[in-house]
């Protein structure tokens, strides 16, 4: 939003203060400025002048010949717009003169010299209009700077609108300035509005039927003679973005930037009654701006004459709009529910000045207020019209008064600081608050524009008393809260710690990626894979399943950096949704890991990779774990070398390998190895802390066996027997040599036996030995026949 | 005598022929060996005139004690030779050759994080981790933004098919952190966060942000601006200034931004902080009533402060990265700079 200085001085003396200052102050004070820019500045030099002579080009249809009298001498002027006339006061440059980029200078134009150029308001900067030459009232004296006649000069500032979301009273230059004067310690002057009481006169047929309709005030004013804006009005609407139309609309525009309250005019000779209602189906209607547009059942409208005018809130109609020379305004002023408001503009698509106002949830007090304004400023600039009918305002519903109780006890304890009692007061009633006090208890009675839904508790009045006073007038101070131990629920911590891990131990690189599947890019390489919920507004086509695994994103990493290098590996700890349960998402972390390397390679890396997950869980997160071969449940993954991860009995995730028909996709020379992991789920397992051992005095003894199993079967089989010898002695086991003859694969275990508390004798070694075989034959493992 | 004078001479010529350990066991078994020529010397003297005893004995004793030192002499000669020969011997490197290290990479993110969550914790803060799919209740609701609040404007949401959504912002997890824990409650919560809009060098639809939480009887403003300053300061490695600005967050009252003094220029002014000297580095304020009140947290018995870091933020200022789009760009080309560290 736009705010001119010039206005805001109509409101609040800034006299002797530097406009920079303020800028900053009420950045760090209110609310964000965005820019600050000088208007006027690039116009230097111009001024009044009148045209003598005109005469046309010889050779051109669209240039003339002019002669121009600045007050001190007449000037050869060579000018192409196409309202020039004898006795016309324009806006003229003379040599040495600045407007825009452009400094003046003798030239030659269509082979005539000129002195100088008349300007158009566009290149005085002062509105978009470039029809023609600027024209000043023919009383107007020449040889004067057009600065002393038209306010050119002026700074506008910039206010970020997302800064004013909840404060609908700064909606205006009226309610900034409020605020500038609070914090400035000036005065805010009234705003001045009409004060007659009207009787007798017409009574407007209005009946308000929506309950989102709070507040209905509406004048009708006839006898208008003046059409067009005062250039003043019309500078400063031009400066604060908007355009001016004709007087009796553009006053609707000038107030709603000094209130905030919108505001709409209906051609008054066109208005018989009013009524605002909510229609009850789809409803075609044209706006203003020659659009047709389907209203949407339950949309509120204003009806003229029975038929729709306008789109409350949001914009009128162009069957009721201001003819070019009508004598009298049918003026409405309302105040809608913010949230029906802002409905409507979202369901046909358009946002207005208007709507974007109600949407902040205006105050009812504001419309009459703005009504007289414009009775008011019409009148002084208009002294021939006349106010016809009765006003007429329909209260639907009034907003509760607002009383705070605080106490300066809590006021000092939320801040930290010891802030006087009278400054508060002080600041309060500056901003249009009430206060009484009763020792250190203030009762606040919030001012309307501040009731709607912007200041509600007493954390709203500690805001208003401390940015008024200053954040920078905190002082910092460190919290007296006794120091307690933390509570760890860290599971981002011991993630830390695998990434750490995988990174540094297996030189894989971590990556981020998007929770939803890449689509195309799945169908290319033929991955199919399960989503059990998806997007319903994203932007990105085609990306709109959510990823059940992470392996998919593994496997496009993969392609994407494949010329990377030979050997390589990604991984990354994502979410992942595995399900639906009560129309929940499940939400599960899992690492993913993805290595690519060459087909020579294979064995060892599938080696490595199972490396990398033993290491994980037994030092990284204490845990234990051992591998099941398993089929793949995805057929973008290879039917052997599957492996499921078990821990405490549970599969909590895989390794697998891509099957061939998707890696000739990438690369056939390669091979690409995938593990995921369900870490949210093993963070949930307690970690097992070895327990200390006494370390045997004795001497221990090794025994070797030597076992026969089938080709089917894996060392994981045994691996649990080994560990489950019956014997009070302490003895640990491993694999020595693995023997494949093809048809079975023999298993050489070395056990190593010792006593804590003496040597073994040969009894003892014996029996054990007699135990670890009748353990294996028990399980159907047998010794290898010599 | 005349014999040891013999043995003198002939050791001393001896002498110079030892070249190794071999040759110089060889002259010690010679002379002091058991059947050397000293120690025959010496088994000589029990059977001389006992008035020749002493004397004689006396100059063997010091003709063996002459020996051993010098044979102990040479020894040492020979081994420091032997040391030489082969410091000669081994190869001469030259490191300065560059060589092929070989490592993986955290993501730039991972790293400061972790950073973060160090400093955070030693502060006295735990850290929660929460979903990326919210409902709305978590993500707008229980954060004081009503249905139809203009703030739900400002955040392009994902919706998805079964009425959730990706979450927009962290604080969508404020509410089940404060039903798990209740008050008092310090705690951080680091989060990936969603917005559906499009791409470029600084917007990304998805994004990281750091939220933390403080609450407890007498937390005040004074407090959090205490609090903020010591943690960027701890967190930029040098001490900072911080400011407020007002700043409207709906679950916030009163709302700040917060700016920092520019680290990289030391508010001078430069680049990073366009010149201002100031970086508006994260949104923060004291916790809104409805809130805590949602929360199950009573407003009139504790107060407490919440703020939001971005995450992605700080890693592009820290690595100097330019563009949002390679935070989530998996190229191993960028990604591979933050070797592990
Ligand atoms: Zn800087």
């Amino acid at each position: 939003m736009y705010i001119s200085v010039n206005w805001l001085k109509d409101f609040v003396n800034l006299d002797g203060l530097n406009i920079e200052d303020v800028v900053q102050q009420f950045t760090l004070s209110c609310a964000e400025v965005e820019g600050v820019e000088y208007k006027g500045k690039d116009v230097q030099g111009v001024i009044t002048a009148r045209i003598e002579k005109v005469v046309d080009h010889p050779n051109s249809k669209k240039l003339h010949l002019l002669e121009v009298n600045t007050g001190k001498e007449k000037l050869a002027v060579v000018c192409g717009a196409p309202n020039v006339k004898v006795g016309m006061i324009t806006a003229f440059a003379p040599i040495g003169a600045q407007v825009g980029q452009l400094t003046i200078g003798k030239a030659i134009v269509g082979g005539y010299e000129s002195y100088g150029m008349c300007c158009s308001a566009k290149e005085l900067g002062i509105s978009d209009d470039h029809s023609g030459i600027l024209e000043f009232s023919a009383d107007q004296q020449i040889g004067v700077d057009v600065k002393k006649v038209l306010p050119i000069d002026d700074i506008i500032i910039e206010i970020d609108n997302k800064s004013l979301t909840n404060r609908p009273d700064m909606w205006g230059h009226y309610g900034i300035a409020r605020e500038i004067a609070a914090i400035t310690g000036r005065t805010l002057q009234p705003y001045i509005v009409d004060q007659h009481t009207y009787s007798g006169k017409e009574n407007l047929a209005i009946e308000v039927l929506s309950p989102s309709c709070y507040r209905y005030s509406a004048v009708r004013i006839g006898h208008v003679t003046k059409h067009s804006s005062p250039e003043q009005l019309k500078i400063r609407l031009y400066y604060c973005g908007m355009r001016a139309i004709s007087l009796l609309a553009d006053l609707t525009n000038y107030i709603m930037l000094e209130l905030g309250q919108p505001m709409h005019s209906f051609d008054g000779s066109k208005i018989q009654s009013i009524t605002v209602r909510d229609i009850q189906q789809n409803t075609p209607f044209t706006t203003l701006d020659g659009v047709q547009r389907i209203l949407p059942s339950g949309t509120m409208v204003i009806d003229t004459n029975h038929e729709i005018g306008a789109i409350a809130g949001v914009m009128g109609g162009q069957s009721t709009e201001i003819e070019e020379n009508t004598d009298s305004v049918f003026l409405e002023v309302a105040n809608f529910e913010a949230v029906k408001v802002r409905k409507t503009a979202t369901a046909i698509g358009l946002r207005s000045e208007s709507s974007a106002r109600y949407e902040k949830s205006l105050d009812p007090e504001m419309t009459m207020m703005a009504l007289r304004r414009y009775i008011y400023l019409l009148q002084t600039i208009d002294p021939n019209c006349e106010v016809v009918s009765n006003i007429c305002d329909v209260c639907v519903k009034k907003y509760d008064k607002i009383v705070i109780n605080i106490t300066k006890q809590f006021i000092d304890k939320y801040t930290g600081v010891d802030i006087p009692q009278e400054r508060m007061v002080h600041i309060l009633t500056s901003l249009g608050f009430q206060v009484t006090e009763n020792g250190s208890e203030l009762c606040v009675h919030v001012p309307s524009w501040r009731a709607t839904k912007d200041i509600s508790n007493k954390a709203d009045i500690v805001e208003e008393i401390t940015r008024v006073y200053g954040y920078d007038n905190i002082v910092s101070k460190p919290s007296t809260q006794p120091i307690k131990p933390l509570r760890i629920g860290t599971d981002i911590v011991r993630e830390y710690d695998i990434k750490y891990m995988l990174a540094q131990r297996y030189n894989w690189h971590e990556i981020h990626s998007y929770i939803w599947e890449d689509q195309p890019t799945n169908a290319m390489l033929g991955i199919e894979t399960p989503s059990y919920i998806y997007l319903i507004n994203s932007l990105q086509k085609d990306n709109e399943n959510i990823r059940s695994s992470m392996k998919p994103t593994m496997i496009r990493t993969l392609l994407q950096n494949k010329r990377y290098a030979d050997d390589f590996g990604v991984f990354e700890i994502g979410h992942v949704v595995t399900g639906m349960k009560d129309h929940l998402a499940q939400e599960e972390k899992h690492l993913g890991i993805g290595v690519m390397t060459k087909q020579n390679n294979f064995a060892q890396k599938l080696l490595e990779v199972k490396d990398s997950i033993l290491y994980l869980f037994h030092y990284v997160l204490q845990l234990p774990v051992r591998l099941e071969e398993s089929r793949p449940t995805e057929e973008y993954l290879c039917p052997i070398n599957h492996y499921d991860i078990i821990c405490d009995h549970e599969s909590v995730g895989n390794i697998g390998v891509l099957h061939p028909k998707v890696q000739q996709k990438i690369d056939a020379e390669k091979v690409v190895i995938l593990v995921e992991l369900n870490v949210s789920k093993i963070y949930q397992k307690p970690a097992e802390i070895s327990k200390y051992e006494s370390v045997s005095k004795y001497p221990t003894t090794s025994l070797d066996f030597n076992f026969v199993l089938d080709q089917e079967k894996h060392y994981g089989d045994i691996e649990e027997i080994a560990h489950k010898i019956p014997t009070t002695l302490s003895y640990h086991v491993e694999l020595l040599d693995i023997f494949d003859n093809g048809n079975t694969k023999n298993y050489t275990l070395r056990y190593f036996v010792t006593s804590k508390d003496h040597t073994l004798s040969s009894e003892e070694i014996e029996q054990f030995h007699t135990s670890v075989i009748t353990t294996f034959e028990q399980h159907g493992v047998y010794l290898k026949t010599e | 005598m005349k014999e040891l004078e013999q043995i003198r001479t002939m050791y001393q010529h001896k002498n110079k022929d030892i070249h190794n350990l071999d040759t110089w066991n060889e002259v010690k078994n010679l002379f002091l060996g058991k059947n050397g020529y000293v120690t025959s010397c010496m088994k000589e003297i029990k059977n001389l005139d006992p008035k020749d005893r002493k004397s004689f004995g006396e100059a063997v004793n010091q003709l063996k004690n002459e020996i051993t030192v010098l044979l102990d002499k040479k020894k040492v000669e020979l081994e420091n030779l032997e040391i030489e020969e082969k410091i000669k011997s081994m190869p001469r490197l030259d490191l300065t050759i560059p060589t092929q290290e070989e490592c993986g990479s955290l993501h730039p993110v991972t790293i400061v994080q972790q950073k973060l969550i160090d400093v955070f914790r030693s502060m006295g803060f735990a850290v929660e981790d929460g979903n990326e799919i919210e409902t709305e209740y978590n993500n707008f609701e229980a954060v004081n933004i009503p249905k139809h609040h203009p703030a739900r404007d400002m955040q392009d949401t994902f919706y998805l098919n079964n009425g959730q959504l990706l979450k927009t912002h962290t604080s969508a997890s404020q509410n089940r952190i404060m039903k798990k824990y209740g008050a008092p409650l310090k705690v951080i919560f680091p989060g990936r966060c969603f917005r559906n809009e499009e791409l470029d060098a600084s917007h990304e639809n998805t994004f990281f942000q750091m939220e933390g939480m403080m609450i407890d009887k007498d937390v005040s403003i004074s407090n959090l601006i205490y609090f903020m300053k010591t943690m960027l300061s701890e967190v930029f490695g040098k001490e900072v200034n911080v400011r407020l600005r007002p700043g409207f967050f709906p679950f916030v009252e009163p709302g700040f931004e917060l700016d920092c003094s520019c680290p990289y220029c030391g508010g001078k002014g430069c680049k990073v902080c366009k010149q201002s000297g100031w970086i508006e580095l994260c949104p923060c304020g004291m916790i809104h009533p409805n809130v805590l009140t949602m929360g199950g947290i009573n407003p009139e018995e504790y107060q407490g402060f919440a703020f939001g870091l971005g995450l992605s933020r700080l890693v592009m200022m820290t690595y100097g990265i330019d563009d949002i789009r390679h935070l989530n760009g998996k190229d191993l080309k960028v990604l591979e700079q933050t070797k592990v560290k």
